[in-house]
């Protein structure tokens, strides 16, 4: 099913003009031509207060917050699977080698941040299914990612224009050992 | 009449013009207080592509892509099945058709020095908050789909 855009097109200008007065960035003018309206309007006050309420959500899941730092204990498990010995760090969901066959996928590369987090997983024991995973925020691509009971591998490459890979595993694994190029 | 009153007459009138335009001027401003600073937008370059291990050509248009996955993903040919790029205001929300009937859904949050906050989903598979700098590629595995995988670059340029 198709998702269609959120608003239509009158209503966009002055969802714009609301955000633009939110975001500062009218002129003085701008900003008079939409307090009155805003004075006139319960509609617009309450469209406010919601963009308001967004904004402060979004500043409050960029805050940081006192997550229990399991990453010293699967650092080296994680090393273990990642033959390019390059920078890693946790950014996602992964974990331990439950799926040896996926360690092809994981070539050699120099600059190659593996992301092979699984804090949530490892917390559970359970070190590929999880459903939604909040990654270390310091810095990462990759904020916060529900993948439902599919498993999720991120990668993080800073070198050059930087590229992050977030790899949708299919949701069944197949009998026998699956493909493990990655693009079957 | 003598050429000073002529003079005085001719300033008065261009007072008069000035005061005109200058009202003109406000009007306009009234009528179109967005206009005073445009809502900051984003272009996003989407490309959807196929991965396969079938041998085949890497189309020239997912060279970028290619350059970011081939160090790390085994797959014999590359084709874009779509590329485009779209320019988003914040909250606003693009949709793309897959080729597997679900549907691609991107809308940035917000604006940052440090990048572009964009809620991304991939209908049925996954959702997911991503902060990305310009420049910056995000290549997402939807799912398997004919005899190789749809994959999906998300890159912001600003």
């Amino acid at each position: 099913m198709r998702r269609e855009p959120l608003t239509q097109p009158g209503e966009v200008e002055m969802d714009s003009k609301l955000q633009a007065y939110y975001d500062g960035e009218l002129s003085r003018l701008g900003r008079w031509w939409i307090e009155r309206r805003l004075a006139a309007s319960a509609e617009l006050r309450r469209e406010l207060a919601a963009l308001t309420r967004l904004s402060e959500l979004v500043r409050e899941s960029e805050a940081p917050v006192e997550d229990p730092d399991l990453w010293p204990a699967i650092a080296g498990q994680v090393s273990r699977e990642a033959p390019g010995g390059g920078p890693i760090r946790a950014v996602g969901d992964a974990g331990s080698p439950r799926f040896p066959w996926l360690a092809p996928l994981l070539r050699p590369a120099g600059a190659l941040a593996v992301a092979a987090a699984a804090a949530l997983a490892l917390v559970r024991g359970d070190a590929w299914w999880g459903g939604e995973v909040r990654p270390e925020r310091s810095g990462g691509v990759v904020r916060w990612i529900d993948s439902g009971s599919r498993s999720v591998l991120v990668f993080e490459d800073e070198a050059g224009g930087g590229a992050t890979l977030v790899w949708v595993l299919d949701s069944e694994p197949q009998s026998g050992r699956p493909d493990p190029q990655g693009a079957g | 009449m003598n050429s000073s009153a002529r003079r005085g007459a001719g300033s008065r009138r261009r007072r008069s013009w000035r005061g005109w335009a200058g009202l003109a001027g406000a009007l306009v401003a009234l009528a179109a207080p967005g206009q005073a600073a445009e809502p900051r937008r984003v272009a996003i370059q989407l490309t959807v592509s196929l991965i396969s291990n079938q041998p085949g050509e890497i189309d020239p248009r997912g060279s970028k892509l290619h350059d970011k996955l081939k160090g790390q993903i085994r797959y014999k040919s590359l084709r874009v099945i779509r590329a485009e790029r779209v320019e988003l205001r914040r909250n606003e929300v693009f949709s793309l058709a897959l080729p597997d009937a679900s549907a691609f859904l991107v809308r940035p949050l917000d604006f940052g020095d440090d990048g572009v906050l964009m809620a991304v989903e991939v209908e049925d598979v996954l959702k997911m908050d991503l902060r990305a700098r310009n420049g910056h590629v995000v290549v997402i595995r939807a799912g398997s789909f004919e005899d190789g995988s749809l994959v999906i670059g998300l890159e912001p340029q600003y």
